[in-house]
């Protein structure tokens, strides 16, 4: 059974400008998001998955463009419509959580009044009413006494109870598509298991589209329907969570599965520290410098973007080859 | 003789709320004895606010406890004049989470691997810029580095470089205050074997402090868990990491989210 | 390519910085060399050339004891401009130690000095100096140290401000810990994190004092008589400004360079570090 995504993004480039030079971030980005679906992006700092992610809600930086692609929301290309358009998607059909809790609230207000301004921007309703509806949202997150949270001001919750506030505030606007920016990487090991059972319960109930963003592939492995690896700019591959985890075809992919800590006390090789990623606009492998597999035909690689199996795509030449045309 | 003793470690800190108010306090550290041989790495987790870093903070001479003692090299931390605590700070040194901060943009590579050594020996430039040098080698960053800023650098080469900085005196304990957390997966790996081949070479001991788990059982050869202030457990034999009997230890253990998909943790309520 | 908006808006910067550097280094310049550049003796009366219009020998005139303007303009840049940075570099050689002592060292000495700052602070510092120079009696030192006195503790407080945001950074505790003694670290780490915001505040501040040391001299507190001072030449010529308005506009004119010039370069200095610290960020 195959439902309309609500968020397709085609072909997506963003570039930067320095005052010295033009670099370009995101190269040549396409996923599709469907309702009730978790899409992970997964990535090293400075893959470009946070700016991929920006953009979304065209919430880049002034120096920071979109070159070409489109990113289609319900028939709506949110590239070009306006701004007040925008403006009402975000929150209301597009909501964001980031990796900073501490920085995402006011601190010299309440949980409660943080709540009700959210809640009143998007709906018409009374402060009472939305007061009832944030007891009720918050009731949800099984933090305890959500009556007095409601009361406590940002500084006084911890980092882990407030990005589950933050969600149950996301949560209240029932969004069809939540971008979750590293959530629970500022967060103990505890308190992440938390937020990632929260973010579930809302892909479940809401039958909300998550659009998942992460360097932790555990993360990944708990939530994620799909998942998107990106390196240097590029989705070098992407396929269904299984099928990613059972047989990974990029060198990058395998890389990043074999050094996972666990709970075993295995020895895991480290690769080459080196990761530059070149900024120009060369069309080069981005992993040719730190692949172990790498020979001559991958100096000559023209990036292609392939299916293999249904819905399992890759970017490498040497994958190419081995399966054949 | 042990290489760091603590004995019954307290530590609590005022909270000022209001003028009306009164003064509340908050035990950070409560009772906490622990000592750790030459040349082995200890795992202090816990979940965030359980005290961990003010205990690592009080080791480093950076807080005072409110009672009880640190005994480094047999000497009480808490108790020296300055010149013979600079004398034992040689051999205690430190890496933080946040390796953008702990550098200073202002320096190159260079200048700020050599601080230590300019503080502790008398070189010439030419064997301070040798000695720099074979640490960049060490910590495999390459030589040209030595001239540039820390901007040019990832947060990974920026850990490697805080850590050269941390061995420049041939330390005998590095306390790692969740020296790793904050980094991508792979370059996690490359810390912590850095660390491992490190302690190897240069018989260090490890204060690891983190509240990750997972890296914890990766470095360490004993490990102690923190919860609200106290000791809650303690484990020698790290092969015995599932055995973890405490609620604390236990809760800690099934966060740990399972390498593959389809072991919902989520859906455990 | 458009230029955005930032890179606009750095050209622009670069503009009024250069403009007002020639300004202020223009200035410089004029004190230095005012008794090549006058064209009389400033402080020669001669009344029976009073109030003369514009002439050759007198370029923009006399004033009430026939005493050349310009000559007068161009020495009073001396006294203005050299009782200004006098004022500012003392000002700068107590408040910086005493911020810097304030901030990093903190504790008992801080509260103290918070205290101190407090005290004088409660009163509105202009009016405090001119009942310093009150009790002291008018005079270019007395006019010196009352300011210094007074507002010392302004920037005293800020720079204490300032290294309590760096003091906090991992790099000075890993200072501490790799045995840096304090003297280092705040020469090593403190100062050159703290200098260039101080420097921008001391030229974004260096026309108030102009404005101050102009004002006190009006009246007739600041720079004694005959000397050659702005704010004093505004208040002599205040009894004949209806029929000699340009007496008083010409040392006006001056004080209103001068002041535009020294706070736009403050301006713009600050742009253009703030700039370099935004770009260092992004690499």
């Amino acid at each position: 059974m195959r439902h309309q995504p609500i968020l397709t993004v085609n072909n997506l480039n963003i570039s930067v400008s320095t005052p010295l030079e033009v670099v370009h971030p995101v190269r040549d980005v396409n996923f599709a998001l469907q309702s009730g679906k978790v899409l992970g992006i997964v990535g090293e700092s400075g893959s470009g998955k946070t700016l991929t992610c920006m953009s979304l809600l065209r919430l880049l930086p002034e120096n920071v463009k979109v070159e070409f692609g489109s990113i289609n929301y319900r028939n709506q290309n949110l590239l070009e419509c306006s701004a007040e358009d925008i403006r009402k998607v975000r929150g209301n059909d597009i909501a964001m959580i980031m990796q900073n809790p501490m920085i995402a609230f006011n601190p010299v207000r309440t949980i409660e009044s943080h709540f009700i301004e959210t809640i009143r921007t998007h709906l018409p309703i009374t402060k009472r009413l939305a007061r009832k509806v944030a007891v009720e949202y918050l009731e949800k997150t099984d933090l305890p006494n959500p009556k007095a949270v409601l009361k406590q001001y940002p500084f006084q919750l911890s980092g882990g109870m407030l990005q589950r506030v933050m969600i149950a505030i996301t949560m209240s606007l029932k969004p069809s598509i939540l971008i979750a920016d590293e959530p629970t990487t500022a967060l103990d090991a505890t308190n992440q298991l938390q937020v990632l059972k929260q973010l579930d319960k809302l892909k479940k109930e809401y039958n909300t589209g998550i659009l998942l963003v992460t360097h932790d592939l555990g993360v990944i492995a708990q939530l994620a329907d799909e998942v998107a690896v990106m390196y240097g700019g590029y989705i070098v591959e992407k396929a269904p969570v299984l099928k990613l985890f059972n047989q990974p075809m990029h060198p990058y992919t395998r890389v990043l599965l074999e050094s996972r800590l666990g709970l075993t006390r295995k020895k895991i090789q480290s690769v080459s520290p080196l990761s530059t990623y070149s900024k120009n606009n060369d069309k080069k492998c981005p992993f040719l410098d730190r692949c172990e597999e790498a020979n001559h035909s991958c100096t000559s690689y023209n990036l292609e973007y392939r299916e293999y199996e249904k819905d399992h795509f890759v970017r490498c030449v040497k994958i190419h080859e081995s399966v054949g045309n | 003789m042990s290489l760091l003793v603590l004995k019954n470690i307290k530590k609590s800190f005022f909270l000022k709320n209001s003028v009306f108010e009164k003064r509340r306090s908050i035990e950070a550290v409560k009772d906490i004895s622990l000592t750790l041989e030459q040349g082995v790495c200890l795992g202090i987790v816990g979940e965030s606010g359980s005290g961990k870093s003010t205990l690592g903070k009080i080791i480093l001479g950076l807080e005072k406890p409110d009672q009880g003692e640190v005994c480094f090299l047999g000497k009480n931390l808490h108790n020296l004049n300055s010149k013979e605590l600079k004398e034992l700070r040689q051999n205690l040194q430190v890496v933080f989470q946040d390796c953008y901060s702990a550098v200073n943009p202002r320096l190159t590579i260079g200048e700020s691997i050599a601080e230590p050594l300019r503080n502790y020996k008398r070189l010439s430039s030419a064997e301070e810029e040798k000695q720099v040098l074979e640490l960049l080698k060490k910590v495999g960053l390459r030589r040209e580095d030595i001239h540039k800023y820390p901007s040019q650098f990832s947060g990974g080469q920026l850990q490697r470089i805080n850590i050269a900085r941390a061995i420049a005196l041939k330390p005998k304990l590095i306390i790692l205050d969740e020296a790793v957390s904050a980094l991508d997966a792979l370059v996690q790996i490359q810390i912590l074997n850095l660390l491992a081949q490190l302690k190897e070479e240069f018989q260090l001991s490890y204060l690891f402090i983190s509240h990750d788990l997972q890296a914890v059982n990766y470095i360490a050869d004993c490990l102690v868990v923190m919860h609200q202030g106290e000791i809650v457990e303690r484990l020698d034999d790290m092969e015995q990491l599932e055995q973890l009997a405490n609620p604390v230890s236990k809760k800690l253990l099934s966060s740990v989210l399972p390498p593959f998909p389809g072991y919902m943790k989520c859906e455990e309520i | 390519m458009k230029l955005n908006i930032k890179m606009q808006r750095t050209l622009l910067n670069h503009k009024l910085m250069i403009i007002s550097s020639i300004i202020i280094l223009g200035m410089i310049g004029v004190a230095l060399f005012a008794s090549f550049l006058a064209p009389n003796d400033p402080n020669l009366v001669d009344i029976a050339q009073k109030l003369h219009g514009p002439s050759s020998q007198f370029p923009l005139g006399t004033d009430h004891l026939g005493r050349c303007i310009l000559s007068r303009l161009i020495f009073g840049t001396q006294t203005s401009l050299g009782t200004a940075i006098l004022v500012m570099g003392f000002m700068m050689i107590i408040s910086v130690p005493l911020g810097i002592i304030a901030g990093f060292i903190g504790g008992k000495v801080d509260y103290l000095f918070m205290r101190i700052c407090d005290i004088l602070m409660a009163f509105p510092s202009f009016l405090l100096s001119l009942a310093l120079v009150g009790i002291l009696g008018p005079g270019l030192f007395n006019l010196i140290l009352a300011m210094v006195l007074v507002q010392w503790v302004f920037y005293a407080r800020v720079i204490r401000g300032m290294v309590l945001s760096v003091r906090e950074q991992n790099y000075i505790v890993a200072a501490k810990i790799c045995g840096t003694p304090k003297f280092v670290i705040i020469m090593k780490h403190i100062l050159p994190a703290i200098i260039s915001q101080v420097v921008v505040l001391v030229f974004m501040d260096i026309g108030g004092v102009i404005l101050a040391i102009s004002s006190l001299s009006f009246l007739g507190l600041g720079i004694q008589p005959p000397e050659a001072e702005w704010g004093m030449m505004i208040n002599d010529s205040k009894s004949f400004f209806r029929n000699y308005p340009s007496l008083m506009l010409y040392p006006g004119i001056m004080i209103f360079i001068v002041v535009i010039a020294f706070n736009l370069f403050g301006e713009a200095l600050k742009d253009a570090l703030d700039m370099k610290r935004a770009g260092g960020g992004v690499e």
